[in-house]
């Protein structure tokens, strides 16, 4: 069974039809490269899957069950998580407390207890330590390096273990050095469970990362295939080149 | 970390101190007109400091407040009148009635202004603001409408009168200061800063925005409706355009700027400054408007000096100069420890 099925997805911003129909499945356990030219609808399907926004027409499943109309903060419950394009932290909390917003409490009485418990602060830590950012803990978001923030976003989406994340240009803007570690660290995530989509246009990123890749042009999946197959394939070059 | 628990003692002591003289106050000063200004002066420390759990954490910033203070007011009146209260000390144990009719009326006003966001939602509130100051002036059977609303009076002397409402204020400051540091340290709190520094991403991962918004709206307009409604029995007799008075509103959102957005001192700062300052120009310069020139000076040098309030600035001062102190020689870099920063 597919972790997530995405069927017949469409949404329209007046006259502009942002995602045309897109249909994609994700097997649990995967990383799946969404890659297409600007505009063909990659982050809107990103938002319209966490709830940021509400779809037209279409369904979206996870575990089976249907999420169409949550909100975002449910779904992040339900076990999507997700980065944006440039990456977001929260400027005026420490990477520790950027690290502690995103962990679940259940109950009254937990939420109105104190804010860093320390198995939670072990494990977000932990965590920051597994990033190599475990050194900035203490300073505020809003002063860290970017390449520090794509990382501390990273590790924050991860802290309430979720089983699927959307990564929304993890690579983009950010040194080769770096684009090698964070592709480490999608890597390592993944050997634990995580399946992970993700939107790119570093190619050779991608390609390397990604056991499966969906092309999307005008809002829908134009084709799909290994990174060889879609590689190879003459309507992605189209769709890329122009004709 | 000997240093660490140095000024954990400090700050202990320093509040044990302020609180201790803030109690002793009356004792050592009898002046009615001094004791009044000390009224005044606690009074907005707690409503500046009820008005930035939800202005400073959630950063949505109400110009509305005064609604919940002149409702809070009312409600309590017509609660003592519908019981049939006499003056005297029984009235203050019904001040939390006044509160929970406050936190209804916030529940349905929240609901409606925190569809909003920004710019958006200051406007709303004052909106909201002026409906419930026309409501209070129109519904002449249950408020009295222009004609006013009339409290119980105290059978106290001249001299000892304001000493109980001192203590009833003192009372609801210390209520308003332990909730708002409560919050802060909370994981409920943590989420309400998140939400102020990027609502979207706090959505992003999982932070239930618009309950935790509500939740913020209710709890802050009910400790400023239960200091409005001992306000009501302070001055014995209140009518719409002073008790729902948009100088309160505008007021406290001062404070809180002046003394330091978000954190759990500034605002208490703010008010201690600027109350009785604002009392000293009314007292010298007789009921003319001079304080609202002073406000709008106050507020300028604020936006051109002080962006973020005194008690952000001066930390980050003390935190250079011990950091420079501690460290010794320049070239080293400072370092900060694992989860701690100033609030």
């Amino acid at each position: 069974m597919s972790l997530l099925e995405v069927e017949g997805l469409s949404k329209h911003f007046g006259g502009v039809t942002a995602v045309d129909g897109c249909t994609l499945s994700l097997p649990p356990g995967s990383i799946t490269g969404l890659i297409g030219p600007n505009g063909s609808g990659k982050t809107t399907v990103f938002n319209l899957i966490t709830g940021f926004i509400g779809q037209d027409s279409g369904d979206v499943r996870f575990n089976g069950r249907s999420i169409s109309g949550f909100g975002p903060n449910r779904i992040y419950g339900l076990g999507i998580g997700r980065t944006f394009q440039l990456a977001r932290i929260f400027p005026r909390l420490t990477a520790l407390e950027n690290m502690l917003v995103p962990v679940r409490r259940s109950g009254l009485r937990a939420l109105f207890s104190r804010g860093q418990w320390h198995e939670e602060r072990n494990r977000a830590m932990d965590m920051l330590a597994a990033m190599d950012i475990g050194h900035v803990a203490g300073l505020l978001g809003g002063s860290l390096s970017y390449g520090q923030r794509k990382l501390l976003e990273l590790a924050a989406v991860m802290m309430a273990r979720p089983q699927l994340v959307l990564l929304d240009e993890p690579a983009g803007g950010v040194n080769p050095a770096l684009i090698e570690r964070i592709g480490e660290h999608i890597r390592e995530l993944n050997r634990e469970g995580v399946t992970f989509l993700l939107v790119e246009h570093n190619m050779p990123f991608v390609m390397g990362l990604c056991q499966e890749i969906l092309v999307l042009n005008r809002g829908a999946v134009l084709a799909r295939g290994t990174p060889a197959e879609v590689r190879g394939n003459a309507a992605v070059l189209d769709a890329y080149l122009g004709a | 970390m000997r240093s660490v628990v140095n000024v954990r003692v400090a700050k202990w002591a320093a509040l044990v101190l302020l609180v201790a003289l803030a109690v002793s106050l009356p004792l050592f000063e009898s002046d009615p007109a001094t004791v009044n200004i000390a009224v005044f002066t606690v009074m907005y420390v707690g409503l500046a400091t009820a008005w930035n759990i939800m202005g400073g954490y959630t950063g949505y910033v109400s110009l509305g407040h005064a609604a919940f203070f002149g409702f809070g007011a009312y409600a309590f009146g017509l609660v003592l009148a519908h019981l049939g209260i006499q003056g005297g000390y029984e009235p203050f144990v019904f001040v939390p009635i006044a509160g929970a009719l406050t936190v209804v009326l916030a529940l349905v006003i929240g609901w409606i202004a925190l569809r909003t966001r920004a710019a958006t939602f200051v406007i709303v509130t004052i909106a909201m603001m002026f409906m419930v100051q026309l409501l209070a002036e129109n519904l002449t059977g249950l408020t009295g409408g222009g004609s006013g609303l009339s409290f119980p009076v105290p059978p106290w002397s001249g001299d000892f009168f304001d000493t109980p409402f001192y203590y009833a204020m003192l009372f609801m400051a210390l209520v308003s200061l332990a909730i708002s540091w409560w919050i802060r340290r909370s994981k409920f709190g943590l989420g309400l800063l998140a939400i102020r520094d990027d609502e979207d991403k706090a959505l992003a991962v999982g932070v239930p925005a618009h309950a935790y918004k509500l939740t913020a709206f209710m709890i802050s307009a009910g400790l400023v409706g239960m200091i409005g409604a001992v306000y009501g029995y302070y001055v014995t007799y209140i009518y719409p355009q002073y008790a729902i008075d948009p100088l309160v509103g505008i007021s406290l959102v001062l404070m809180v700027f002046l003394g330091g957005l978000g954190t759990l001192w500034g605002p208490v700062l703010g008010a201690v400054i600027l109350e009785p300052a604002q009392l000293w120009l009314a007292y010298n310069f007789g009921a003319s408007l001079l304080y609202l020139v002073f406000y709008a000076a106050v507020f300028l040098l604020v936006i051109l000096l002080l962006p973020r309030g005194i008690v952000p600035s001066v930390g980050d001062l003390v935190k250079r100069i011990t950091a420079r102190r501690a460290v010794g020689p320049p070239d080293t870099a400072p370092t900060t420890v694992a989860g701690v920063h100033s609030p």
